[in-house]
């Protein structure tokens, strides 16, 4: 195992593109998670101190979030909304809080991600490098897809409402669903199939289920296509 | 193979090995800091916590590549100092201790909380120690004697 440390985001982004089985590294946390990404990989890019790692209000009004923001400074924040912070909390233990970043819970891409289905609820984008320069990109397309793109800062409307429901069998174990509503977008994280969003709750249609140790598919179908309406029959 | 330089309870330490072992593994096995304990693995459980730059964070889940240049402090290098003496005394005098396994988690947790803030209110207390779990005390008394470290040890955090 070899770690690299290139000197600028533009390198980390070439080594990753020249060596399909490296990893980005920051905060660790998701390389190391039970089913994590470590699969082959035989080498390591540290990217620690190459993106941002503050949150800023910025003149258009959005937050700019930091990729190496730790969940427990999303909490801590008072610029950040409601929603994504229980979407941090989702992360159930303090001590991995205040190491798992916003960046590696993204870039992890991971079917159980604490973050994804909120982001992607909230229609957020975030800033990323690629080999040809800086991109603009959401995180629902991103979620889906398996681009090599290093995450630099994410871009979030402060004044967004919404909610965000997890369904596991307990805070330490992965999530069977994870349901986000912002606005007028709903959003599903099912535990064995791609993220799904739209702007009617009938999303949970589109989801292809999986039988996994989480739950079956038939369980996980029932939770995807109730959440939204008991949560608003509230 | 790579070399990871970092301080280890204040002194300059370098790591030449595997970057993706765990911190737990490398503070265990390669420095025989055995204080710090292995729980679930998964970080769920506090038992291995350890500071890195003033941070609580459980060393089972933490790549020792990812701790190169940070500043790490376990258990045996916070109980040298004031701070953690007074806290592991108030253990001590509040009963918090069982089995002992949770504790030196614990510690660390009490640590990280009196560092930010020297006068913790109970639920501060309770948050701040809710990454650790333990299966022995219901967590009363530590919480108590947390209460107490924080009165005893005026002036020192």
């Amino acid at each position: 195992m070899v770690i690299h440390h290139p000197r600028t985001p533009l390198d980390a982004v070439m080594l990753k593109k020249e060596r399909e089985d490296a990893l980005y590294l920051a905060g660790g946390t998701e390389d190391l998670r039970l089913n994590g990404p470590m699969g082959e990989a035989t080498e390591l890019i540290d990217i620690n101190g190459l993106v941002p790692s503050t949150i800023e209000k910025r003149e258009d009004g959005l937050i700019k979030v930091g990729a190496l923001v730790t969940l427990q400074e999303m909490i801590e924040s008072d610029l950040i909304p409601e929603y994504f912070k229980t979407a941090c909390r989702f992360c159930s233990s303090f001590e991995k809080r205040n190491a798992a970043t916003i960046g590696g819970n993204v870039g992890a891409r991971r079917d159980d991600s604490y973050l994804i289905a909120a982001l992607a609820a909230a229609d957020v984008s975030f800033m990323s490098i690629t080999p040809h320069g800086e991109e603009l990109k959401s995180v629902s397309e991103y979620a889906n897809t398996h681009c090599k793109r290093l995450i630099e800062y994410f871009l979030i409307d402060p004044d967004t409402k919404g909610y965000v429901h997890r369904f596991g069998i307990t805070a330490n174990t992965h999530a069977a669903v994870i349901a986000a509503r912002v606005g007028k977008r709903y959003a599903l994280s099912v535990k064995g199939s791609n993220l799904v969003c739209g702007n009617t709750p009938d999303i949970y249609k589109d989801v292809d289920y999986k039988d996994t140790l989480e739950g079956s598919a038939e369980y996980k179908r029932y939770l995807a296509s109730t959440v939204f309406t008991l949560k608003e029959a509230k | 193979m790579s070399k990871i330089e970092f301080t280890l309870n204040g002194k300059n330490v370098v790591y030449d090995g595997d970057p993706l072992r765990r911190l737990v593994d490398v503070l265990r096995e390669g420095f025989q800091l055995t204080g710090t304990k292995e729980g679930c693995g998964e970080g769920e459980c506090g038992a291995c916590s350890v500071l890195k730059n003033g941070k609580l964070v459980t060393s089972c889940i933490i790549p020792v590549g990812s701790v190169g240049g940070d500043e790490i402090v376990t258990i045996e290098g916070l109980r040298e100092t004031e701070q953690g003496k007074c806290i592991i005394d108030s253990f001590a005098e509040g009963g918090a201790v069982q089995c002992g396994f949770c504790i030196p988690g614990m510690v660390m947790a009490s640590q990280a909380l009196l560092l930010t803030n020297p006068h913790p209110t109970e639920d501060d207390i309770r948050v701040a120690i809710s990454g650790n779990l333990c299966r022995c005390t219901g967590y009363d008394l530590i919480v108590e004697s947390i209460l107490l470290a924080s009165r005893k040890g005026e002036g020192l955090w």
